[in-house]
C-alpha cells in the first residue's frame, strides 16, 4: 500500500515553545540565501564534487584557550575553548564519560544579564560488565532506561547516555549527567521546545534482563533539574540503528536517518501530537520511509552531482518490528524492521545515512562512505519539502574531497558543515589521510576544509595541563561529531570523539560561507 | 542621518529625577540596541552591536549618581560579523576617574586602556569576534566596575555615553566625531 495522502499541514509553528528564549540570528543579509544556493548547487561539467580552497584560509594549529595545547587546526582569526574532557569531574560529582558523539543546543535563555546556552551531548558507549558504569548509576535523579543486562547479542549493561553542558557568557560553567541506561547514543536532534532526542545506534532483537529492547529514540530536557528525562523510548520513531533526527519547525514532522549498511532509507515521523512539548512524541504517530516516485527500491548509493529524484513516502505499519536478514536488490543485508517494511513498499536504498538537519524547508542529510563494493567516499543530499525533490548536492568519490560525512549542521547563515568520520580507507587520489576534518559544502557543489583534528599528545603533555585522565596518543584520525551553532551563529560547538572533549569555536565567520 | 531609537523623551528632564540613572534615549545611524540595567550609583547597560555605527546612549542622572562617583559596567555583544580591534567610549559630562576590568571571554591577548578626561580608548591585542564586558556586569569575583567622576553634576543632568568602533587607523578621526556626538552639554552641565 502506497501512502500519497500526506495529512494536512498544521499551522506554522512557533520556534522554541516552552519557556525558551527566542532565537536571534546575527549578521546582516538573508539567512536563507546560502542554504538555498547550496541546494541549487552548480552541476555543470561535473559528476562529482571537487576540493576547493577555503575562503577562510588554510587551517593551522591553534592553541586551546583552556589548556594551551594545539588540539585542532583552524583558519586565521579563529579561537576556541575546550571543556568536558573524558575524565573531567562534572558539577554533579561524576566523571565525564568517554565517546563523545552527537550534540545539540537544546536551549538558549537569558538569566538576568547573562546569556546561557545548554547543550546535550551523547556518549556513544555500548555495553560492559559493571553496573556501576551505567551513566548516572549513583544518582537516583538521573533517569535511566535499562539497568539490566543483555546476555546475547549486545551483552552486558548499557553504558551509553547523555550529559548536559552549560555555556554562559562565553565560558563553560557546568556539566552534569542527564540520562543513562542506553546503548550507543550516536546522534540525535534538538526539538523546538528545549530538549534533545538521543538516538541508539544499534540494530538488535536482544531483550535485556529487565525486558528492554534497544535501538530507540529518547527525549532529554535541557534543564533536568526541572524535569528529568523520560526513561521510556519514543517507540513510534522505530527500532533501528538510529542516527540523527531533525524537526521541521513549519510542520512538526521529524526526519530520521539510519546507519545500517546498504539497508536504510530516509524516514519521516508525523507525530500524533504536532503541538510539540516535552513527552509529546511519546503519544506516537506515523512512521514512513522515502521512496523514489515511479521507481521501486531505487538504489541511491551512487548518484552523480546534482542528480534529482521526485519522492514520496510509504507507511511503516509496525515501527517496533524485529529486524532480520533481507534479500534486497543490492544483496543479502541485515535490516531493521522498519526498513524491511519500507523496502517491501518500494523504499529507496542508501549506503549508510548519518547526519540530518532541517533548515528553510530543506532536509539535509549525509550518506557516509561504505568501503565495500562499490567504494565511495560520501554524499550530502537535500530534500526540498515544497517540491518533494531530492538532490545530491555533494558527491565525493575521493576521500580527499570529503571522507564519510557524518554529523551535519546548517549554520544560522545557511552554511552547510559536516563532520568527517572516515579514517584512512576509501578511494584516494592524494596523500594518505592522517587527520579527520570539518568540511564545508560550497554552494557550487564543491567542498573546502574548515578545520582539522590535531590531537596527538603524550600522557606527560596531558598531565602538565591537568588532563591526566584524558586519552593520550594520536587521535588525529578519529571522528569529529556533534557540530552545532549557537542560535546567533557566533559560536560553533563540536566534539572530538577519540580523546573525548568538546570545543567552542568563534571567529570571522563572515569571511566564508558558514 | 541619525536614527532616533528613544523610548522616553528628554522631556523627562523637566520632572523630578529618580535616585538612579535612567536611559532616556538611544541614537545611532545603525541598528544596534541597548538595554538599561542601571541602579542607584551605577550606570549599566547591555549593547547588541549589530553594526560598526557609533551609538549614543543618554542617561538622565539621579540623586544617587551625582556629587561624587558613579560606577559603570556594560555588556557589549559583537553581532557585526566582523572583528573589533578597538573601542572608544566617550562621556558628554563628567570624566573617567578609574578604569575597571575589561573581560573578553575569547580574548586570547590583553586589552590596553587609555583614559583622557571623558574619553576612554580600548585596544585589543587580538581581534574580538564575540563579547566585551566592561567592568563587572555579572558580579564575578575579582572584577571591578569603571568609575566616573560626577562631582559638580546635578540630578537631572543627562550623561551621553557614546560607543564607537573605529576602523583601523581612524582612531583620531573617530575621537573627534565622538566628542562632537557626545559633546552636547545640558544647561546644568558641570560647574
Amino acid at each position: 500500500m502506497h501512502d500519497d495522502d500526506t495529512p494536512p499541514l498544521p499551522a506554522r509553528r512557533q520556534l522554541l515553545k516552552g519557556g525558551s528564549a527566542a532565537i536571534a540570528a546575527a549578521f546582516a543579509g538573508p539567512i536563507t540565501a546560502m542554504a538555498s544556493r547550496v541546494a541549487e548547487a552548480s552541476c555543470a561539467a561535473a559528476t562529482a564534487s571537487v576540493l576547493l580552497d577555503s575562503p577562510y584560509g588554510a587551517p593551522a594549529p591553534v592553541n586551546d584557550l583552556t589548556t594551551g595545547l594545539p588540539l585542532i587546526e583552524l583558519p586565521p582569526g579563529f579561537s576556541y575553548k575546550s571543556t568536558g574532557w573524558r575524565g573531567d569531574l562534572m558539577s554533579d560529582g561524576l566523571v565525564t564519560p568517554p565517546n563523545h558523539d552527537g550534540m545539540g543546543v537544546a536551549l538558549q535563555r537569558r538569566v538576568g544579564r547573562s546569556t546561557e546556552i545548554v547543550l546535550v551531548r551523547n556518549h556513544e558507549r555500548s555495553n560492559g560488565g559493571n553496573a556501576a558504569d551505567i551513566l548516572g548509576a549513583s544518582l537516583a535523579h538521573v533517569a535511566k532506561y535499562d539497568t539490566g543486562r543483555t546476555a546475547t547479542g549486545i551483552t552486558g549493561y548499557q553504558l551509553g547516555g547523555t550529559t548536559n553542558l552549560v555555556f554562559r557568557d562565553g565560558a563553560w560553567t557546568e556539566s552534569f549527567a542527564s540520562f543513562g541506561g542506553t546503548n550507543r547514543n550516536c546522534a540525535g536532534g534538538v526539538s523546538t521546545w528545549g530538549s534533545w532526542l538521543t538516538n541508539e545506534e544499534v540494530r538488535s532483537n536482544t531483550v535485556s534482563s529487565t525486558g528492554r529492547r534497544h535501538g530507540y529514540v529518547f527525549e532529554v530536557p535541557a534543564d533536568t533539574s526541572l524535569t528529568a528525562a523520560n526513561p521510556e523510548p519514543i517507540i513510534g520513531m522505530g527500532r533501528m540503528a538510529h542516527e540523527a533526527s531533525a524537526i521541521d519547525p513549519a510542520t512538526g514532522y521529524w526526519y530520521l536517518t539510519e546507519d545500517q549498511g546498504n539497508a536504510n532509507t530516509l524516514y519521516r515521523f508525523l507525530p500524533s501530537n504536532v503541538s510539540g512539548g516535552l513527552n509529546s512524541l511519546h503519544a506516537g504517530g506515523r512512521l514512513q520511509g522515502l521512496k523514489v516516485r515511479g521507481i521501486h527500491n531505487a538504489d541511491l548509493r551512487m548518484p552523480t552531482l546534482c542528480q534529482e529524484f521526485g519522492i514520496e513516502w510509504v507507511d511503516i505499519d509496525n515501527p517496533d518490528l524485529d529486524g532480520a536478514t533481507l534479500s534486497s536488490v543490492v544483496g543479502n543485508v541485515s535490516a531493521s524492521g522498519p526498513f524491511i517494511q519500507a523496502y517491501a513498499r518500494g523504499a529507496a536504498i542508501f549506503g549508510a545515512n548519518e547526519g540530518c538537519w532541517v533548515a528553510n524547508g530543506i532536509v539535509w542529510f549525509t550518506d557516509k562512505q561504505v568501503t565495500t563494493s562499490p567504494a565511495r567516499a560520501g554524499r550530502v543530499w537535500a530534500l526540498d519539502l515544497a517540491t518533494d525533490t531530492l538532490k545530491a548536492i555533494f558527491v565525493s568519490n575521493d576521500i580527499t574531497v570529503g571522507n564519510s560525512p557524518d554529523n551535519l549542521v546548517v549554520s544560522p547563515r545557511g552554511g552547510v558543515l559536516f563532520c568527517e568520520d572516515g579514517g584512512s580507507g576509501g578511494p584516494n587520489s592524494g596523500a594518505p589521510v592522517t587527520q579527520q576534518r570539518l568540511m564545508v559544502v560550497h554552494p557550487n557543489g564543491g567542498s573546502y576544509v574548515f578545520a582539522r583534528n590535531n590531537f596527538n599528545f603524550t600522557a606527560a603533555q596531558l598531565a602538565a595541563v591537568g588532563k591526566s585522565s584524558a586519552s593520550a596518543g594520536n587521535h588525529r584520525n578519529s571522528e569529529w561529531c556533534g557540530a552545532c551553532f549557537s542560535p546567533d551563529g557566533r559560536v560553533l560547538f563540536v566534539n572530538l570523539q577519540g580523546p573525548g572533549l568538546t570545543v567552542a569555536i568563534t571567529g570571522p565567520w563572515a569571511r566564508g560561507t558558514l | 542621518m541619525k536614527k532616533l531609537l528613544a523610548t522616553a523623551a528628554l522631556a523627562l528632564a523637566a520632572h523630578l529625577p529618580a535616585s538612579a540613572a535612567l536611559l532616556v534615549g538611544q541614537s545611532t545611524a545603525g541598528a544596534s540596541l541597548a538595554t538599561d540595567f542601571s541602579t542607584d550609583g551605577l550606570v549599566a547597560f547591555d549593547l547588541d552591536l549589530n553594526d560598526a555605527q557609533a551609538v549614543r546612549l543618554d542617561f538622565q542622572l539621579g540623586t544617587a549618581d551625582v556629587g561624587g562617583a558613579l560606577d559603570l559596567n556594560a555588556v557589549l555583544r559583537n553581532l557585526t560579523g566582523a572583528g573589533i580591534e578597538r573601542l572608544l567610549i566617550g562621556l558628554s559630562i563628567g570624566s573617567f576617574e578609574q578604569a575597571g576590568s575589561v573581560t573578553r571571554p575569547f580574548g586570547g591577548g590583553g586589552t590596553s586602556v587609555g583614559l583622557a578626561g571623558g574619553s576612554a580608548s580600548l585596544s585589543f591585542d587580538s581581534v574580538e569576534y564575540l563579547d566585551v564586558f566592561i567592568g563587572n556586569p555579572f558580579g564575578g569575583a575579582g572584577l571591578s566596575d569603571w568609575r566616573i567622576d560626577t562631582r559638580g553634576l546635578n540630578a537631572g543632568d543627562v550623561l551621553a555615553i557614546t560607543i564607537a568602533v573605529p576602523e583601523p587607523g581612524a582612531v583620531a578621526l573617530v575621537l573627534s566625531a565622538l566628542l562632537a556626538l557626545g559633546a552636547v552639554r545640558t544647561r546644568r552641565g558641570r560647574r
